[in-house]
C-alpha cells in the first residue's frame, strides 16, 4: 500500500449562524493515499464538500473548528500561516468546483483563465501559457481547443464546462486534485465521457484524487478507495471492494442497497426510511440510531471506529457484525480478491 | 397497430413541434418533436426517456396545450385538446395534471402550502372553505405529509417534503393523467426512493395514469412498465420496459443504457489489470 499524501483525521467542526451552531463536522476521519482516487460519499448535508475544503482551507468565515487534525505529508495544514497557504492552493491543491458555469469567471476567456491558473505558479511566458493551454484542452478531450480558448463560459455546454474546469485544475498539476460531483447534472452519455476522460487522465498524469459525489455509480467507475459521509462524520472507509462487497456499517449497507434499487432499477423499490438528523439538533451517539435497521441501547452512546480487516474502518458498535454479513448488491461476475490495481 | 381505443384515456398521433429562432433573414426553425405517436391507457404508467433537448418536455408540454403543437391530433378522454379553445383547455387540468422537475421554483415562494394545495379546489372544484381545508387535510396524509404543514412556506420544507408539495398540487382535484417532469432527480437518493414508492402508492390508491419524463433510467424501471426512448425529437424506440431494458434494438438505447455508470465498475476496471 502507498503511502498517504493526506490523513484528516477526527475532524470536527461548526458553523456559527444565527439560528445556533449547525455541527457540519462531526468526525471525519479520511487518508488520502498517494496516487489512487479516493471517493468522498455521502448524500445533501452530510459534510463532503466542507471536509474537502479544509485540505486548502478555504471554509467560510463562520466556521469554527473543534478539534482535529489535516495533515499534508505529515505537516497539520491547519497550523500553518496563510503566507504559506495561498501558494499551497493551486499547487498542493487544486479543486474543480461543483457547478462549473458558475465557477467559471464569466468576463475572461478560457484561455485567459488558463493562463493566469499556470503562470501564478510558474514562470511559464504568455507563449507558453498558450501553448499549454491548448495541450491541455486537448487532453481533457475539448474537441477544437484553438476555438475553445476564445470562448466564454456562458458559450460552453455543460459538458465542454465541466472540462474546461478540469483543465484549469491541473494545468499546473497539483499533488491533490479535487473534483467535486464533476458529473452532476450531465446528460447519461456526456457523463460517461467525462468519467473515461477522467480515469486516462489521472492514469496518464498520476493524480492523486479526492472525489466528492452522491452517486454511488461515478464512484463504481472511478475510485479506488472511499469514504462514506452521514451528518458530518465518515461512516465507513475502506477499498471500494471492501466496502462494496462487505460493508461493515448498517449506513452503508443500506445506502448500497437503495441505490440499487432507485438507480439501478434492480430488484423491488427499496428507500431508507425517515431523513438524515438536523445538524443543529443531533441525537446523543450513533447519527444514524433512529434509521437503522437494527439499533439497540448501545447505540446512543458514540460507536468507536472498529478496523474489521486492515485499512477498513467503521464508525459502529456492532461492525464486526455487519461486516461478516452478506454483502447487499446484487454483484455479477466474478470476485477480484485483493483491491491493489495493479 | 391495433388498440383498444376504449381504454386509452390519452392519444397522440403525429404530434409535432417546431420552435423559431433568431429574425429573418437568418430565422431558423428547431424541430423540437417530430411525429410522435403515443398512447396511455387508464391506469398505466408509461416512461419517456432520452437526453436534455431530446423534447421530452416538448412533448408533455404540447400535449397540455402549454405550448401549442404545430401539427398532431391530441385525444384525451375521447375528445380533441388540439382543436380546442384555450379557455376550454384549462378546465381540462382538473383531469390532466404536471409535477415539475424542480420544486423550488415550481412552488410561489410568497404562497402557503395550504394556498398552493387548495387553489386547484378553488379553480376546478369550486370547494367552500371549509371543504377545502378539508380536503387540503387529506391530501397531506395521502403525500405523507402532516397538516401543520399547510401553514409552512415552500423555503421552510426540506427537497423532499417540497416534491411532496408539487405532488399534492397536482392529485388535489383526482385527475385521471398526471405528466410526472424529472419527478426525483433534484432529491437524494434515500429520499427519492420514497417519492417514486409515494407515486407508485397513489397510482394503485387513485387508478391515474402517469407519463414520466426521466433521463434516470433506474426510475423508468421501477415506475413504468412500458417505456418509450426519444432522440432528437423522434421515439426511436418504444416497448415493455424491461424487453427495452435487457434487449435493446436501437443504436441510440443502447448508448444510452451503456453510459450509466455502473456501481461495480471498479470490478472491470480490476479485472482488465492495467487498464483501469
Amino acid at each position: 500500500m502507498a503511502a498517504n499524501l493526506v490523513e484528516i483525521e477526527g475532524l470536527e467542526g461548526y458553523f456559527d449562524t444565527i439560528g445556533g451552531d449547525v455541527r457540519a463536522l462531526n468526525g471525519v476521519n479520511v487518508p488520502i493515499e498517494e496516487g489512487k482516487v479516493t471517493g468522498l460519499v455521502g448524500e445533501t448535508g452530510s459534510g463532503k464538500t466542507m471536509t474537502a475544503l479544509n485540505i486548502p482551507r478555504l471554509m467560510p468565515e463562520n466556521f469554527r473548528y473543534v478539534s482535529g487534525r489535516v495533515l499534508f505529508r505529515g505537516e497539520d495544514v491547519l497550523t500553518w500561516p496563510e503566507e504559506r497557504m495561498e501558494p499551497f492552493r493551486g499547487d498542493g491543491v487544486g479543486i474543480a468546483f461543483q457547478d462549473p458555469k458558475a465557477a467559471l469567471n464569466p468576463v475572461f476567456t478560457v484561455g485567459e483563465q488558463l493562463g493566469r491558473a499556470l503562470r501564478t505558479h510558474t514562470n511559464a511566458t504568455k507563449r507558453e501559457a498558450r501553448k499549454a493551454a491548448l495541450g491541455i484542452l486537448e487532453r481533457v478531450r475539448i474537441s477544437d481547443p484553438g476555438r475553445t480558448i476564445r470562448q466564454y463560459a456562458h458559450e460552453l455546454s455543460g459538458g465542454m464546462a465541466q472540462r474546461v474546469m478540469v483543465a484549469l485544475a491541473v494545468i499546473h498539476p497539483p499533488k491533490l486534485l479535487i473534483l467535486d460531483e464533476p458529473t452532476t447534472g450531465l446528460d447519461v452519455t456526456v457523463q460517461a465521457e467525462i468519467i473515461s476522460m477522467l480515469r486516462d487522465l489521472v492514469e496518464s498524469m498520476g493524480l492523486t484524487v479526492l472525489l466528492i459525489t452522491h452517486d454511488l455509480g461515478v464512484v463504481g467507475e472511478l475510485c479506488d478507495n472511499v469514504a462514506v459521509m452521514y451528518a458530518g462524520r465518515t461512516m465507513e472507509f475502506g477499498d471500494i471492494g471492501q466496502v462494496f462487497e462487505s460493508p461493515a456499517n448498517p449506513y452503508t449497507r443500506e445506502l448500497l442497497r437503495s441505490t440499487e434499487s432507485v438507480e439501478g432499477g434492480v430488484g423491488d423499490l427499496y428507500s431508507i426510511p425517515g431523513a438524515p438528523p438536523d445538524l443543529r439538533n443531533l441525537p446523543q451517539g450513533c447519527f444514524f440510531q433512529d434509521r437503522c435497521p437494527s439499533a439497540e441501547d448501545l447505540c446512543r452512546t458514540v460507536p468507536p471506529i472498529v478496523e474489521v480487516e486492515p485499512g477498513h474502518l467503521s464508525m459502529c458498535h456492532f461492525a464486526e457484525r455487519y461486516h461478516s454479513m452478506p454483502g447487499p448488491l446484487h454483484i455479477t461476475g466474478e470476485a477480484t480478491g485483493d483491491g491493489d490495481r495493479k | 397497430m391495433t388498440r383498444d381505443t376504449n381504454t386509452a384515456l390519452l392519444t397522440v398521433r403525429g404530434l409535432t413541434k417546431h420552435f423559431h429562432q433568431g429574425v429573418w433573414p437568418r430565422k431558423q426553425t428547431v424541430v423540437a418533436v417530430d411525429d410522435i405517436d403515443l398512447h396511455v391507457a387508464r391506469g398505466e404508467s408509461v416512461g419517456l426517456v432520452g437526453e436534455s433537448g431530446s423534447g421530452k418536455t416538448t412533448t408533455a408540454r404540447s400535449i397540455l396545450r402549454l405550448v401549442d403543437p404545430t401539427a398532431g391530433e391530441i385525444r384525451f378522454d375521447g375528445i380533441r385538446v388540439d382543436e380546442m379553445p384555450k379557455p376550454r383547455v384549462r378546465r381540462l387540468y382538473r383531469h390532466m395534471q404536471m409535477v415539475f422537475q424542480d420544486p423550488n421554483s415550481s412552488l410561489n415562494p410568497r404562497m402557503t402550502v395550504r394556498e398552493i394545495v387548495t387553489e386547484p379546489l378553488k379553480l376546478h372544484l369550486k370547494m367552500s372553505g371549509d371543504e377545502q381545508e378539508g380536503r387540503a387535510i387529506e391530501i397531506m396524509t395521502l403525500v405523507g405529509l402532516r397538516g401543520f404543514h399547510l401553514d409552512r412556506y415552500p423555503g421552510q420544507l426540506s427537497g423532499g417534503q417540497r416534491q411532496r408539495v408539487g405532488i399534492a398540487r397536482a392529485i388535489a382535484t383526482h385527475p385521471k393523467l398526471v405528466f410526472l417532469d424529472e419527478p426525483t432527480s433534484s432529491l437524494d437518493v434515500s429520499v427519492r426512493g420514497q417519492v417514486m414508492q409515494l407515486l407508485i402508492d397513489l397510482q394503485r390508491e387513485m387508478g391515474m395514469s402517469y407519463v414520466l419524463i426521466s433521463h434516470d433510467l433506474g426510475v423508468v424501471r421501477q415506475l413504468s412498465r412500458r417505456v418509450l426512448v426519444m432522440f432528437d425529437g423522434r421515439i426511436v424506440e418504444e416497448g415493455p420496459t424491461r424487453r427495452v431494458f435487457e434487449e435493446p434494438q436501437d443504436d441510440y438505447t443502447k448508448r444510452l443504457l451503456a453510459a450509466i455508470p455502473s456501481m461495480d465498475g471498479y470490478r472491470r476496471r480490476r479485472l482488465g489489470g492495467g487498464t483501469r
